[in-house]
């Protein structure tokens, strides 16, 4: 009992890890595969023969032949959560089905794939809590830790396969180090080690030495100086230099596809990012096709997303803390503001030294602001919604825990015979905040993409808004069990942005029917499953022109928005939709 | 300013919060009150099949609900954004399907009394109004359900050579996929629109041409682009001329936007008919020239 209540933050933490680890493995059941997903999916398969490779052949597994036959594939990104995915396929995946329905096994494909992404959400809830507890109060960690996980967006992305949520726990985990390094050559060490990993989970990772920068020149703003002595500037920190040199180093180590034509096959990668197209993006019913995009974009999204009370303190406490690290300039504009009405400028009364100190204050402001920002430069691509800027929500996250712990303050210490403690009104407080997200999350279901929140009018109010319906194509998954039930044997099937991987993925997880056949295009399908995009609407009308009818046989509506439409798509020109036969 | 006053003050962004908590909680706890049942739209359907006539049509509010297409897809309806703008004169009735919270967005001619309202019901949720539309356009001859019946044909110089026979939809002009006069659905402006496929050639004009066409007052042509084409910079304007027995009544230069661009053309001079009508259009520079049109001659 005495080690829990003397490791009581790390008590927690775990406790928050293993219930987010055990929620996302009992509501991954039947969650969508991602396109991106499917992509993986293959290549962790691939990745899986190079480690039996390695354990068998060791010296053959080096050669540069063997090592393009497993990596070539999706060499567009780094490839350390996709190594875990193929350990944990090695591991966990059991042979897949026999080709009957129906399946023997159900999900431990997907749960196999998706077992580092919810390690990944474990750990990333962890170290909300252990940031926030430690720049403010265990209350105000464990409000950040819940706050994030359940803002429905956030609650999807943690599910999946992909890199949005492992580079968000990168950069945090930088970040936890680098604020831990000014006191320790271990964790400068350490920082340097870690941001190696978050380069090698996604590029994103590139930008957080532009965050350490920044912060290194604000936070030691009065050691600049010019003399004739020269220019003096602050202490450059050991963290640097280990970023510098272990970053690279981890990130050459974990990928065995760079350890041969290093420089070539770097570059490739990089300018595959340089160079990303720009996928079609529906907002505030304008199509966004190419630059320059709305540079208000990211915020009226971040607005239209995350649950009303979470925004209202994610916003607030960023407010609260970039006037406090302006006190003074702010301070004075107010005192001249009130002298300008009659009235006395008011006393400061929560110094600002009181809460966060200044280099605390600066890491959650930049950090909580910059990876926005990157999205809101006109010319970067803004496809795939909150999921880029994603590393700004923990700390947005623990800002607007602080703001609240703030403001709860400032009530009388009782009301009536009610003593109005801290951690009782924060509970109250923050358990009021936090509920409807919690509402969201649970009305939302497994369709994350399509959550909007109670400022849009919900998923109703984000199709009014001409806000992008859905992505990724994960909805489909709402249609199987139908598509299952009601279509003819060997059925050719169109699931309608839905790629083969991810279809087969479905297959080989007991989500799909083993004999249905994958179509192309509506024209050569039996049977379409079309999902609602304003850039592929025209999909939609391919099915009218052969068929010659509208009519549905089935869909799948969130709070009546359609996502999926099912098609009969047999006949032509008839118009016929008569219900199939089972098969 | 007093304490007290600033202690109120000081409190309103924590009032805020807890307000906006309670708002949002209310909203799904009760939003999801509102929505019809499965039965709301299998009554509200019967209603509507037991009382169709020819020349109804149905539209529902908001414009992107889409379940009532399980149960009423194969009846006329207008799928379009704008229902109040809408040019609703090839029907005689319209079945205005609306859900929970969009009874205002129907304006203009529905709310001003213009279409009066024939039958309002509701079903559970769903509320089902009948519109009584002003007296239906009379339609003698629609260029686009009779292309089938069409010469269609595509210059090469001065050569002209007929495009292949009838296939499903279409005539196809050579093996480009895009080079056919066709029977389609396509988009344009936000709304599906049924049209026929013309995309321009380099090679020189096509031409549609119609026999034994009745007279009329008008010719209505709609042009457009879909709007992949309109959204190709510089993307040079398509010509659509419309001969009437060799006489050139009309040309609409359809610069490059999408939409659906009405035109009408004065055929009343020109007799009872039977007359031959040929649409050709052309451009310079045919790169991503998704050119559509229909057209119809009116009495």
């Amino acid at each position: 009992m005495n080690f829990f209540k003397r490791h009581l933050d790390g008590t927690i933490a775990c406790g928050l890890a293993l219930l987010t680890f055990g929620v996302l493995v009992w509501h991954s059941q039947g969650m969508g595969v991602t396109r991106d997903e499917g992509f993986y999916f293959d290549a962790a398969e691939s990745y899986a023969g190079w480690f039996r490779e390695l354990a068998a052949h060791p010296g053959q597994a080096l050669q540069d032949e063997t090592i393009t036959r497993y990596y070539e594939i999706n060499h567009e990104h780094p490839v350390l959560f996709k190594n875990l995915m193929a350990l944990s396929f090695l591991a966990f995946a059991k042979a897949p089905n026999p080709p009957t329905w129906p399946p023997v096994q159900e999900g431990a494909y997907l749960l196999a794939m998706r077992l580092p992404a919810h390690l990944n959400a474990a750990l990333l809830i962890a170290l909300i809590y252990l940031l926030g507890a430690s720049m403010a109060s265990r209350r105000v960690g464990l409000f950040a830790a819940l706050a994030f996980m359940l803002a429905p967006r956030h609650f999807y992305h943690l599910h999946l396969a992909c890199f949005d949520m492992p580079i968000t726990t990168a950069w945090l985990a930088v970040i936890m180090a680098y604020r831990k390094s000014r006191q320790s050559v271990r964790w400068a060490i350490a920082c340097g080690a870690i941001f190696g990993l978050a380069l090698a989970v996604k590029h994103n990772a590139f930008f957080i030495p532009l965050v350490l920068l920044i912060h290194w020149a604000i936070v030691g703003r009065k050691e600049f100086s010019l003399s004739r002595q020269g220019l003096s500037f602050p202490r450059i920190p050991l963290a640097f230099f280990c970023m510098v040199i272990l970053g690279p180093i981890v990130f050459f180590l974990h990928w065995p596809y760079i350890w041969h034509q290093t420089f070539d096959r770097v570059a490739w990668w990089l300018g595959f990012h340089m160079q990303h197209v720009n996928y079609y993006w529906e907002y505030l019913g304008t199509l966004l096709t190419d630059p320059p995009f709305p540079w208000m974009y990211p915020f009226v999204v971040t607005a239209l997303t995350l649950p009303l009370p979470t925004l209202l303190l994610c916003g607030l406490g960023f407010f609260w803390a970039l006037g406090d690290r302006l006190g003074r300039p702010l301070l004075h504009v107010g005192r001249l503001v009130g002298r300008l009405a009659g009235l006395t400028a008011p006393k400061d009364e929560t110094s600002p030294k009181q809460g966060l100190n200044d280099s605390d204050g600066w890491l959650l402001l930049l950090n909580g602001f910059i990876p926005i920002f990157i999205i809101a430069i006109p010319t970067v691509p803004i496809f795939g919604g909150v999921k880029h800027w994603l590393p700004a929500m923990p700390f947005l996250c623990i800002l607007g825990g602080m703001v609240l712990d703030r403001m709860l303050k400032m009530l009388p210490p009782r009301i009536g015979k009610t003593a109005l403690t801290p951690n009782r009104t924060f509970a109250v407080a923050a358990s009021l905040a936090l509920l409807p997200a919690l509402l969201g999350t649970i009305h939302i279901q497994r369709y994350g993409t399509s959550f909007y929140n109670e400022l849009a009018g919900g998923v109703a109010g984000g199709a009014d808004l001409g806000m992008q319906r859905q992505y990724w194509s994960n909805n489909v998954s709402g249609a199987l069990p139908w598509l299952n039930d009601h279509l003819p044997k060997n059925a050719r099937l169109f699931l309608h942005e839905v790629t083969g991987e991810s279809f087969r993925a479905y297959q080989r997880d007991g989500q799909l029917r083993p004999d249905l056949r994958p179509a192309w295009s509506p024209d050569d399908a039996d049977f379409v499953a079309y999902q609602y995009h304003r850039e592929f609407v025209d999909a939609e009308y391919r099915i009218w022109n052969k068929t010659g009818s509208r009519k549905v046989m089935w869909g799948l509506y969130l709070d009546e928005v359609p996502m999926v439409l099912v098609y009969d798509a047999r006949t032509h020109g008839s118009g016929s939709a008569t219900p199939a036969i089972r098969p | 300013m007093p304490s007290s006053t600033r202690q109120v003050w000081g409190l309103f962004p924590l009032a805020l919060v807890l307000g906006a908590s309670l708002y949002a909680a209310g909203f799904w706890i009760f939003s999801p009150l509102q929505k019809p049942s499965p039965e709301d739209y299998q009554q509200m359907q019967q209603q509507v099949r037991q009382q169709w006539q020819s020349g109804d049509a149905w539209a529902i509010r908001p414009w992107w609900a889409g379940r009532v297409r399980e149960t009423l897809g194969d009846l006329p309806n207008v799928l379009v954004r704008d229902l109040a703008g809408e040019d609703l004169s090839h029907y005689g009735r319209i079945w205005v399907l609306i859900l929970p919270g969009y009874l205002d967005e129907l304006g203009g001619p529905f709310s001003d009394g213009t279409y009066p309202i024939e039958d309002e019901r509701e079903f559970g949720k769903l509320t089902l109004r009948r519109y009584r539309l002003p007296p239906k356009a009379q339609v003698l001859y629609n260029f686009r359900e009779r292309l089938q019946e069409a010469k269609v044909r595509m210059f090469s110089g001065n050569t002209a050579k007929d495009c292949s026979p009838w296939i499903e939809n279409r005539w196809i002009c050579s093996n480009r996929d895009w080079n056919y006069v066709g029977r389609m659905v396509v988009e344009l402006g936000d709304d599906p629109r049924d049209i026929i496929w013309a995309h321009p050639s380099d090679t020189g004009p096509i031409e549609i041409t119609y026999e034994r066409v009745p007279g009329g007052r008008t010719l209505l042509v709609h042009t457009g682009f879909t709007p992949p084409a309109a959204r190709v910079l510089e993307g040079a304007a398509v010509t659509l001329e419309v001969l009437v027995d060799g006489n050139l009544v009309g040309k609409v230069s359809q610069q490059n936007q999408t939409g659906y661009f009405p035109r009408a053309m004065e055929l009343g001079a020109l007799g009872p008919g039977p007359h031959t009508v040929t649409f050709r259009v052309s451009c310079p520079m045919i790169g991503m020239r998704h050119f559509c049109f229909d057209a119809e001659v009116r009495q």
